[in-house]
């Protein structure tokens, strides 16, 4: 299979804080990958790195083969790197229609992928409903539905499950599935572990900026430093 | 089949044959100068509110446009004897380089740097026309060539000026760099996570509004046959973003009617003890609107009708 992403020896400080601190990551077509970690650990740091929201103080990100670092977060969305946000971001005053139509125009999709997308997270029913009377759940649907829809290559959600209650995690994942199934390449950052789990089929986990654990979903509470990085040692066993 | 022809489509041409016909009866000739110049100010408010109203960028200083505009279209229309319908334009496309060239650096700056550079224009313009004699300094250039002698002609062809702006935003709102530019109102980094070249789309709706604002300053010095620093002015910057935000910033028609509403207050406030403090008055009446009605005017007239 052959490699979507790439990042290398990536770093990143605020302040003197190392948030990503010489991350090598490597991503291929069709995989299905959750990156956790304990608050803090610079997950959503290395997102906004990767999508170039960003800029890496040093280190190099390879989408499709090609150098992007430092490339605009709207170029890397133009070559299929969508991505969406850990706090929901919708265009209040639009439709939850028009939210995710002006993705597809970018991408040069016509309303049907719209439509699909929106058929998948459930929200079709709701889409001339304006965008701020939706919940939050909704919304997190809606933020999904606008990545979906403009057909990514590579999709990196960032806790695409919170907030959400379990019925609206079931839908979610399950949408989230169906795409990979469909060929889009998913990373996604969460917390919930129990739900994640059951969908990824790889694990990486993070740390005070760095990959501790990269393998199965099954062999992570088995992983000691993996335990320590999220109990300080106590023995906690992950909720798989 | 037909389609059919909306009330309110019906009204507005109603409302339009009534505003083209009006000043043309017996009696009321005197009302040609004062609606000329609310027609060209609500052409202000329009290009101002297509850069507030739908891509979210606030400037204070659009009177800077207006009369950069307004200087460089009498200076080729009286001292190169350009006809004065080309002057106009050119005038309006000079502002919308400069509009370019401030907005290019400006505009990739984050939090409140651009409405900073817009404050500082107007200024800087006022200063610069004052000391500079190819300008006219302190007292201006006067005769300044009209665009025909007909007063009659000029009030309708500032109609035509307001017409054609509005139709113009209409064009840019419906068009795809329209929805890019609300997407960018909404939220920019959720625009740029959509693919949209924020900075691209600000630059073009700076670029159309400052075209627009262009004409209208161009139209204005035509008009007046003069144009002096005083164009730089306070008043002159605040008007449209008091006329939108009154009529209903974000929507078509709100300037038109915040520009109709001001300017029929304008002329009635002229007596003089009121006069000096009416701009005070009339943003203290805004801002109450607006808190009360966040989409002014546009929003009672939409609940009245319901």
């Amino acid at each position: 299979m052959s490699e979507v992403l790439v990042t290398r020896d990536l770093r990143k400080s605020f302040g003197g804080i190392a948030a990503v601190n010489g991350v090598d990551l490597t991503v291929r077509e069709g995989e299905l990958t959750a990156i956790i970690g304990p608050n803090g650990a610079g997950k959503t740091t290395l997102f906004n790195l990767i999508t170039g929201f960003e800029r890496p103080d040093s280190g190099k990100v390879y989408f499709m083969g090609r150098d992007v670092t430092g490339e605009k977060p709207y170029n890397l969305a133009r070559m299929g790197l969508i991505r969406t946000f850990q706090i929901v971001r919708p265009l209040r005053n639009l439709t939850v229609l028009q939210n995710v139509l002006i993705g597809c125009r970018v991408r040069g999709l016509g309303p049907e992928a719209a439509e699909e997308s929106l058929r998948a997270v459930g929200l079709w029913e709701k889409r001339d409903v304006l965008a701020s009377l939706l919940t939050h759940g909704e919304l997190k649907k809606l933020e999904l539905a606008r990545a979906l829809a403009m057909r990514p290559k590579l999709l990196l959600l960032d806790e695409p499950l919170g907030g959400l209650t379990f019925s609206e995690a079931e839908e979610v994942t399950g949408a989230i599935r169906e795409a990979n199934a469909n060929g889009t390449t998913v990373v996604l950052v969460e917390h919930r572990l129990r739900e994640t789990f059951r969908i990824v089929r790889r694990v990486v986990v993070m740390n005070q900026g760095r990959i501790i654990y990269d393998g199965l979903p099954e062999n992570v509470a088995k992983t000691e430093e993996v335990v320590k990085a999220y109990m300080g040692g106590r023995g906690w066993v992950l909720g798989t | 089949m037909m389609s059919a022809v909306r009330p309110s489509h019906l009204a507005g041409i109603a409302l339009l044959v009534v505003l083209a016909v009006l000043p043309a009866l017996p009696g009321m000739r005197a009302l040609l100068f004062p609606l000329t110049l609310t027609n060209i100010m609500a052409t202000l408010a329009i290009a101002w509110n297509l850069l507030f109203g739908y891509a979210g960028l606030l400037s204070l200083g659009h009177s800077f446009f207006f009369g950069a505009a307004g200087y460089a279209s009498a200076i080729l229309s009286k001292s190169y004897g350009i006809p004065v319908p080309v002057a106009m334009v050119i005038g309006a496309a000079v502002s919308s380089g400069i509009a370019a060239l401030v907005g290019l650096p400006s505009l990739k700056l984050r939090g409140h740097y651009f409405v900073l550079v817009t404050l500082v224009l107007p200024a800087v313009a006022y200063q610069l026309t004052n000391a500079l004699d190819v300008l006219g300094g302190h007292d201006g250039i006067f005769g300044v060539p009209p665009l025909v002698r007909d007063s009659y002609a000029v009030y309708l062809g500032s109609l035509f000026l307001m017409l054609a702006s509005l139709v113009a935003s209409a064009f840019v709102i419906r068009s795809r760099l329209g929805v890019e530019m609300i997407s960018v109102r909404e939220d920019e980094e959720a625009a740029k996570a959509l693919g949209v070249d924020t900075p691209r789309v600000k630059l073009y709706a700076l670029m159309i509004s400052a075209f627009l604002s262009g004409l209208a300053g161009a139209y204005w010095a035509h008009l007046n046959g003069v144009i002096s620093p005083s164009v730089y002015e306070l008043e002159k910057a605040s008007m449209p973003l008091l006329m939108s935000v009154l009529g209903g910033k974000g929507t078509l028609l709100g300037p038109v009617i915040g520009a109709y509403v001001i300017q029929t207050l304008f002329e009635s406030l002229k007596i003089e003890a009121i006069a000096t403090a009416r701009l005070f008055v009339f943003a203290a009446a805004t801002f109450a609107i607006y808190r009360i009605f966040p989409q002014g005017l546009m929003g009672v007239l939409r609940r009245v009708i319901g």
